[in-house]
Parts: C-alpha cells; structure tokens; sequence
C-alpha cells in the first residue's frame, strides 16, 4: 500500500483505511460497538487514573490492543509526534516552575538559574502517557473498523443533520485528499516546490486550498442536486450493522467500568 | 498549525463535562436555529460537509514553510460558510483530528468551542473589513483577528480548568502559556496569508461564494 498523504508524521487516511477494510485480527473480528465502548472507557481512565504507574499499565494495554490488531509500530512511533508536541506545547515550562523537590539546576550565563523539579517531569511524564494512551487505543480503534460500521454508528450517535454531515466529510475526505495531492503533485512536477520565498509559497499553497474549497462547492451542489432527485429523507441510510458483542466482551467492559466508578467515587 | 489541539488527560473529568456541555449547548442552539429556518437546508449541509472535508484534508498536509507548518484553515472556514454552519463543521474536524491523535476525544468540547471562536469572530471581521478594504486584506485581518482570538480562547480554557496534576496557580499557568501564544501567532500570519491569498483566488473564480 503505497503512502500518498504528504506527512509521514501524520496518520494517513488511505492507509489507516485499508488496514480497517482488509485485516483480519481479533480486533478487526470484535463488535464495533464494544471497540467504541471501550474508547470511552480508556477516555475516562486516561482523564481519572493519578498514579504513574497504572498509567503506564493503561499506555501498555492499549499498546497490545494496537499490535493484536497487526498494525505496524514503525508508523505509531513516527504518529506520536504531533500528539507529543502539543503536550509539551502546553506542559513544558511546567518542569521548570512545578513546584517540589529539586530534580537539576543549572546555571546560564553564570547569572540565571534553571531549575528542573521531580514533580514537573512526572507531570510531563503522566500527561504523555495519558494523551498517548488514548491516541493508540483510537487509532487501533479507525484501524480495525470498518468505514461503513463507523458511518452506521454515527448515524445512530449524532443528531440530524450532524451525522449526515459526518458521513459525507468522512466519505469525501479520502477525494479531497486525492484531489489535493495531485495538485501538489502537479505543482511539484512543474518545479513548483523549488519556488523559495514564504510569500511566494504561501501564494502558492493558498491557490491550491482555494481550488480545493472552490470545488468543494461545485461538488456540493451537484450532491445537493442528486440528493434531492433521490427523495432525501433527513437522513442517509446505512445498513452495515455492527455484529452483537460477546459475552465476555461486555462482562470486562462492566468490570472495569465499576472499578474506575468505585475509584472516582472514593 | 496556528492552534494546539488540546490532547486528552489535560483536564480533569469534571473540566472535560463542563466544556463538553457548553459545546452541547452551542450545538443544540446552532442545530435549533437552523431547523427553524430552514428544516431541510440539503445545500447547507452538503457545503458544510465538503468544506469539512476540505478542511480536514489541508490539515493532512505539511506545507514546506518554516520547515513545515499545519493548517486548519478555520477562519477559511468560517468566512466561507458563517458563524453557524462553521461551528458545526469545527466539530466534525475536530471528531475527525481526534480519531487520529490529534487532539483528545475527551477534549473535543474544549477543542471545538475555541475553534468556534476563531470561526465566528473571522466571519465577522471579514464581513466589516471586506468592502472598506481588498478581499486579500480583508482576509489576512479577519485569520488574524479569529486567530488571536482562537489563542486568547485557549488561554482562557486551560487557565479556567487548569492543568491535571500540576500545583501552579492559575497566574502562573497564564504566565507559562504567554510564550505559547506568541508562538502561535507567528503561525497565524502564515495563516493568515494563506487565507488572504486563498480568498482572492476564490474570488476571482467564484466571486458569488463571498457574496452570500
């Protein structure tokens, strides 16, 4: 499966699609709607769990659940990237002014001291395992299902017309993307992506993104049209039922929804 | 990219239902509104789902500038399909961005509601700008202005809920979060230009899209 998406460091759709239409693994084979109950619950867990350590237990399941889905973590490393520098985007400075014991001080420029505390790094640390945790799970979690099961479940979650909203940007993203990629493509065939001055580029890249929304307009009205000529009904049907979950399944998802109730209450 | 997608784990549980039930109030008046005005608006919501989409691809993409940058062109967005259809589509992105890591599942409202800011407050400046002004200028000012507005909102939102776990007091987590913003609104001239740019292209091919 070739990679067409221009960021390595980026979860490509196509790929993340054809894992989730062509696997076979027992996490392909288990109930979509098990798979999202328990997005929910590593969601509630990431957010309530406070020792490093069951995080780190947390960050390690979801790391199994990821390889039994036979998905490649040569990719997931390079994916944590952008997750990763948001959170030091916002917790950074945290390790140097978090108040507790003193962990390195450092002294620049023989005047300014620099000091790196214990608590700062452990509260870095927690955030990166919480926000890592929960990436790995939701991306075993679009890497295993199956795009008509997504749509049927949106259809059912979200409001109209949100969901309708829901299943056209998703269908369409995967054209979108094509339709962009083979502007940037042809940009670069033509030496465009030699072209050096930020103005220049800028001129450049803001042409293309105009194309892209210029035609997303054409294209929405020749959907509006065919919509109509169909009798639209407010809502867009889907017919791929998610299979029922096991039994076991739901008797895991109750115990550890118990488990953290009972520790968020006490 | 112009704005930090707010990852999960950042909030407490109490935070995270507190912005998620904003959004669902947003939401339920934009949706109320709409359905009032017009219950079927097919075109409406085919728009806003092709935008999204466009939206949600461009952010796919890493522009060769300033060794690679990410946008969502929100305030594009915005200016493009107004203050309520935008925030709809900022929620989609959002869902999208988070299914693949960009941003916390749990922090969709937070994520949302800033970027809802940044959606309105462009569609706005644009519609006083543009006629006084260029579509290019108009553009920039209104990417600007959305955008600034977008970080001053994230500030707000992590100082209100705090950080999970950190003892610092809110002055001194404002006081962390100053050099993020002026980061970021470095990112949003880039941007901002690309908005501008992408705006006049739009109206030299389909001038009726800005005047609707």
């Amino acid at each position: 499966m070739a990679r067409t998406s221009f960021s390595s460091h980026i979860p490509d759709f196509y790929l993340i699609s054809y894992f989730a239409e062509n696997g076979n693994s027992i996490i392909h084979r288990s109930s979509s709607y098990l798979k999202f109950a328990y997005l929910f619950l590593v969601i509630l867990a990431t957010t309530s769990i406070q020792k490093t350590e069951y995080l780190l237990v947390l960050f390690l399941f979801t790391l199994v659940v990821y390889r039994l889905g036979n998905m490649p973590l040569n990719l997931l490393w390079r994916w944590y990237l952008i997750p990763t520098s948001f959170i030091f985007a916002i917790a950074f400075l945290f390790v140097f002014n978090e108040p507790g014991i003193q962990f390195l001080s450092l002294t620049v420029l023989s005047k300014v001291k620099i000091q790196i505390t214990y608590e700062g790094l452990v509260l870095l640390l927690r955030l990166i395992l919480r926000t890592l945790s929960t990436v790995t799970y939701s991306l075993s979690l679009i890497m295993t299902t199956k795009y008509s099961e997504i749509c049927y479940i949106a259809n059912i979650v979200l409001p109209t017309p949100l969901n309708t909203i829901f299943i056209l940007a998703y269908r369409f993203s995967f054209v979108v993307l094509g339709e962009i990629v083979a502007l940037l493509k042809a940009l670069s065939s033509r030496g465009g992506d030699l072209v050096r001055g930020l103005m220049t580029q800028t001129r450049i890249f803001g042409g293309i993104f105009a194309v892209a929304f210029v035609h997303s307009f054409d294209r929405a009205e020749r959907i509006t049209k065919a919509m109509e000529a169909r009798g639209f009904e407010r809502r867009i049907p889907t017919h791929s039922v998610p299979g029922r979950p096991s039994l076991l399944g739901m008797l895991i998802l109750i115990v550890v929804l118990i488990l953290i109730t009972y520790g968020l209450i006490s | 990219m112009a704005h930090i997608h707010l990852p999960d784990g950042a909030f407490t549980i109490e935070w995270v239902a507190v912005w998620w039930a904003i959004l669902l109030l947003v939401l339920i008046t934009v949706l109320f509104r709409m359905r009032r005005k017009d219950p079927s608006n097919l075109s409406g919501i085919a728009i806003t789902a092709m935008i999204t989409a466009v939206s949600f691809a461009t952010f796919q993409i890493s522009l060769p500038l300033l060794g690679g940058v990410h946008l969502n062109l929100t305030p594009l967005v915005g200016i493009l399909l107004g203050p309520g259809l935008g925030i709809l589509s900022v929620f989609i992105v959002n869902v999208f961005s988070s299914a693949i890591g960009h941003g916390g599942w749990g922090l969709v409202g937070a994520n949302s509601l800033i970027n809802s800011v940044e959606v309105s407050l462009s569609y706005l400046t644009f519609r006083l700008l543009n006629g006084r002004f260029g579509t290019f200028s108009s553009g920039v000012g209104a990417a600007l202005v959305g955008l600034l507005a977008g970080s001053i909102a994230m500030i707000v939102v992590i100082v209100v809920s705090g950080i999970q776990g950190s003892a610092l007091t809110r002055s001194e987590i404002f006081s962390n979060l100053i050099l993020l913003a002026g980061v970021n609104l470095f990112v949003a001239a880039i941007e901002g230009t690309v908005t501008g740019f992408a705006l006049a292209y739009v109206k030299r091919l389909r001038p009726d899209l800005l005047s609707n």
